[in-house]
C-alpha cells in the first residue's frame, strides 16, 4: 500500500532519492503499511483478536530515523520532551543524538560514521554510536505512549512543520494537549480536528494488533485460525539474525530477536550475558523471511509494542509482542502487558495501524 | 443473597480460627514441636498479615482499591509447602500438579519425584543449600487454584478429587476452553466461606503498593515499588531498604554478576530482603517470583501476573506495569501468594 501522490512531501523525498539533487525541501516519512482483512474473524480462545474491518498496519516497527524526521520537524524547542537523553545515552539502544540549544535544537540518528565520540555526561553532541553501529532503521525506544500517539498525531496531520501544539503533535488521531508525566490515555478521535477527516495513522486496538500479528485466514483449512507466534508458528522462534548463521546453516524461518532457548542466549551477541558495550537491537525487518500472516516484520521480539487496548482510553495502554529483553512466553498470544501512558523504557516502541483508505 | 455471603463468613471466621491463630505464630516453636509425628497438625503453617484501612481510593494506575479488610500472605507459597502439597494429594499425580522442570531447572529447583505412579514420593531438594523456603516455580495459576483449594479444604491426603483438589476454593471443574474460573462463594467441602485463595489484581495491589501514611505523611498513598519506596530499588540480599531480587543493571541479585549459569540457583529464601517489606508486611512482592492474581475475579483466557522477578528488571516490578498470562502457563517466573479473609 505505498503510494506517491502529488505535492506530498514523501513525493519529494523518493524523487530526490532517485536524483542527486541537493536535499532543498523537508524529508518526508514514507511508512510502509500492509492490509489486514478477513473483515468479521472470530476471537482467539484468548478473546482477542475479532475485527470487523480491514485496516492496515505498519509493515515495521516505527525507526530511529523516522521518529528523528519527527524531532527535527517538531521539536527545535521541545516543549513536551518528545526526546529524551536516554536515545542518545543508553548504549544498548541509541539512537538519536541531540545538539544545538532550545529553539534550534538539531537531532541526528546515531551511526558509527557521524558525530564526535560516543556518549559521556560531559562529552558535546552529536554522538556517535559506542561500537560504530548504524541506528538509523532501529525501531525508536524510549518514548512513551503519549508519545508515539504524538508521532501518529503528526502522521495524520499531515507531517507539519513547526512547534508542539494542537495543529502538530497535540491533537490529531488523539488530543493529548500537554499530557507529560501523568493523566490518562484520551480515546481515540472519530475525526481529525485539524482535517475533518477520520485520523490516517493511530496507534493500533489490541484487538488490531492481535489480528496483525497472529491470525490467518488459511488455518483451519481456510476457517482461519490464530498463531501463537507472530511468525507464522506455533513453536517458539529461534534467535538467529540471517547471514550470521552459526557453523551450520541456520533455517530462515521463525526467527525473533528475544532471548533465546533454555541457554538464554541474547539475539545480537549471542551470549547470556548482557554487557553495557554492546548493542540489541535489530534494525527493522532484518529477519527478512519471517512475517507475520499480513506481512508485518518483528511483530514478536525487538521492541514491545504499543496498543491502545480497546480504543476508548484510561489509565492504562496496552503493549504486546515481546523484546530483545524477553523471554519466548512473552512473545505468545497468551501474554499482555499493560502500562501507564506516560512511562518509556529501552524496550518499548511501537508501529501504527491507518484506515483502509490512507494511502 | 448479600445476608447469605455474611453469615457465611461469619460461620467461617469460627470454624477457622484455630487454624489461623496457629499460622500467626509460626514463629514461636510449640506449634511445630511434634508436628512430624502428629498427623492431625497443618501440614502447611501460611502466615498471613492483615491488610486493612477499607475503602481506600484506587491509585492513579486505577488498581489498590479494596471495599474490605483482608489478609495476604506474607510470604511467596515455597518449595516445602508444596511438596507437602504433592505428598498429600499427588502419589497419583493425574493433573500434573508436579512439573519435571521443578527438579530440572536448576535456576530454580526444587523438588525431586521418586517412585512410580501411584506411589510417588517428593522432596526438597538441595541446589546451591536448601531449597525449602525459596519460592515454588512452575505453577501454573490451575495448580495455584488446586493448592489454595487444598488449604481451603483443611490440607486432606488422598488423591485429586473434589474434596482435596478440583473443588474448593474454585470449582475447575466447570473450566472450560482453558479459561480460568471464579472463586466460589463458599467452599462446597466446608459449607463456609472460602478460605484461602488467589488474591484478586486490587488485593494483590493494594497489599504491595498502598499506606495509610505514605513517607510518614499521615496521608494515604501508593508506592511505586512494593517495599514502601517509590525510588529506584537495589538487589542487595539482606536488611537494607528498598532491595529486591531482580536484575539491576546487569547484575542478577544472587551472584551480583551479568553472566547466566545453567547450573545457578538464581532464587531467594522467602523474606530475605528482611528490610524491605510492604507497609504491610508482606515479602517479596516484587522481585524473587512473579505471582499469579485473579484480576478482577471473573472467568477469563488469562490471569494476571505482577511484581518482577530474579530473570527481569527493576522496571518491571513498578505498580505501572502489569501482565497477563493464559493461566496454563507454568515456568521459571511465576509463583503465588494466597490470600484470606479476615480473621478477628
Amino acid at each position: 500500500m505505498r503510494y506517491y501522490i502529488v505535492l506530498l512531501p514523501k513525493y519529494f523525498f523518493s524523487l530526490f532519492f532517485l536524483l542527486p539533487l541537493s536535499l532543498a525541501y523537508a524529508q518526508g516519512i514514507t511508512y510502509s503499511l500492509v492490509t489486514v482483512s478477513s473483515p468479521d474473524n472470530a476471537a482467539d480462545s484468548t478473546g482477542f483478536g475479532a475485527v470487523a474491518y480491514a485496516y492496515q498496519i505498519g509493515k515495521y516497527e516505527v525507526t530511529v530515523a523516522n521518529y528523528t524526521t519527527f524531532l527535527n520537524a517538531v521539536a527545535k524547542t521541545d516543549s513536551y520532551g518528545l526526546w529524551n537523553n536516554a536515545m542518545q545515552a543508553s548504549p544498548s539502544i541509541a539512537g538519536i543524538t541531540r545538539s544545538g540549544v532550545s529553539g534550534a535544537y538539531v537531532y541526528t540518528a546515531m551511526t558509527g560514521s557521524s558525530g564526535s565520540a560516543s556518549y559521556s555526561s560531559t562529552g558535546t553532541p552529536p554522538f556517535k554510536t559506542l561500537q560504530g553501529q548504524d541506528s538509523s532503521n532501529y525501531p525508536i525506544t524510549y518514548v512513551s505512549w503519549f508519545n508515539a500517539a504524538r508521532f501518529a498525531n503528526w502522521m495524520s496531520n499531515g507531517q507539519p512543520v513547526g512547534t508542539q501544539s494542537s495543529t502538530t503533535t497535540e491533537n490529531g488521531a488523539y488530543n493529548i494537549n500537554g499530557a507529560v508525566n501523568s493523566g490518562s490515555a484520551p480515546a481515540k478521535n472519530a475525526i481529525n480536528p485539524n482535517t475533518g477527516s477520520a485520523p490516517t495513522f493511530y496507534l493500533p486496538t489490541e484487538n488490531e494488533w492481535y489480528k496483525a500479528a497472529y491470525y490467518s485466514p488459511s488455518l483451519k483449512n481456510g476457517k482461519g485460525g490464530y498463531y501463537q507466534y507472530a511468525t507464522m508458528s506455533n513453536e517458539a522462534p529461534g534467535n538467529i539474525i540471517p547471514g550470521t548463521g552459526l557453523s551450520s546453516p541456520q533455517p530462515e524461518s521463525n526467527q525473533a530477536n528475544y532471548i533465546y532457548g533454555s541457554s538464554y542466549v541474547y539475539c545480537v551477541t549471542q551470549n547470556a550475558a548482557i554487557s553495557t558495550t554492546a548493542y540489541y537491537l535489530t534494525p527493522v525487518g532484518s529477519f527478512s523471511s519471517v512475517t507475520s500472516p499480513w506481512g508485518a516484520f518483528d511483530m514478536n521480539g525487538n521492541v514491545w509494542e504499543f496498543n491502545g487496548l480497546n480504543g476508548l482510553g484510561g489509565n492504562n495502554v496496552g503493549m504486546r509482542g515481546g523484546a530483545w529483553t524477553s523471554l519466548a512466553s512473552y512473545l505468545a498470544s497468551t501474554y499482555y502487558l499493560g502500562i501507564v501512558p506516560y512511562s518509556n523504557a529501552s524496550n518499548v516502541g511501537f508501529r501504527l495501524a491507518a484506515p483502509i483508505t490512507t494511502p | 443473597m448479600k445476608s447469605f455471603v455474611y453469615s457465611c463468613l461469619i460461620a467461617a471466621c469460627t470454624f477457622y480460627l484455630a487454624g489461623c491463630s496457629n499460622s500467626d505464630s509460626s514463629s514461636t516453636s510449640s506449634n511445630c514441636s511434634g508436628g512430624y509425628s502428629q498427623p492431625a497438625a497443618p501440614l502447611v503453617q501460611y502466615s498471613l498479615v492483615t491488610v486493612g484501612n477499607p475503602d481506600n481510593s484506587p491509585d492513579t494506575t486505577g488498581f489498590g482499591s479494596v471495599s474490605y479488610s483482608y489478609q495476604i500472605g506474607k510470604y511467596d507459597v515455597t518449595i516445602s509447602q508444596y511438596t507437602a502439597f504433592l505428598n498429600a494429594v499427588a502419589k497419583t499425580d493425574n493433573n500434573s500438579l508436579y512439573n519435571l522442570n521443578m527438579a530440572t531447572d536448576l535456576n530454580i529447583a526444587g523438588i525431586s519425584r521418586s517412585g512410580t505412579s501411584g506411589s510417588y514420593v517428593y522432596s526438597v531438594m538441595n541446589n546451591g543449600g536448601d531449597s525449602s523456603n525459596k519460592p515454588i516455580a512452575y505453577v501454573s495459576w490451575f495448580n495455584a487454584a488446586r493448592f489454595a483449594n487444598w488449604m481451603a479444604n483443611g490440607q486432606p491426603s488422598g488423591s485429586q478429587s473434589s474434596s482435596t483438589t478440583e473443588n474448593g476454593a474454585y470449582d475447575l471443574s466447570t473450566a472450560a476452553n482453558g479459561m480460568a474460573v471464579p472463586k466460589n462463594t463458599c467452599n462446597p467441602n466446608t459449607g463456609s466461606a472460602v478460605a484461602y485463595w488467589i488474591p484478586t489484581e486490587n488485593e494483590w495491589y493494594k497489599a504491595a503498593h498502598y499506606s495509610p501514611t505514605i513517607n510518614n505523611t499521615g496521608s494515604p498513598g501508593y508506592y511505586l515499588y512494593a517495599t514502601q519506596s517509590s525510588a529506584s530499588p537495589g538487589n542487595t540480599i539482606g536488611n537494607a531498604a528498598n532491595q529486591m531480587n531482580v536484575i539491576l543493571g546487569i547484575n542478577f541479585s544472587v551472584t551480583q554478576v551479568a553472566t547466566l549459569s545453567a547450573t545457578q540457583n538464581y532464587l531467594t529464601n522467602v523474606g530475605a530482603f528482611t528490610g524491605s517489606a510492604s507497609y504491610y508486611g508482606t515479602y517479596d512482592q516484587n522481585g524473587n517470583l512473579y505471582q499469579w492474581n485473579d484480576l478482577d475475579g471473573a472467568a477469563s483466557a488469562y490471569r494476571g501476573v505482577r511484581g518482577s522477578m530474579w530473570f527481569a528488571g527493576t522496571q518491571a516490578a513498578q505498580s505501572i506495569l502489569y501482565a497477563g498470562y493464559a493461566p496454563s502457563h507454568s515456568g521459571l517466573d511465576v509463583g503465588f501468594r494466597l490470600a484470606s479473609f479476615l480473621n478477628q
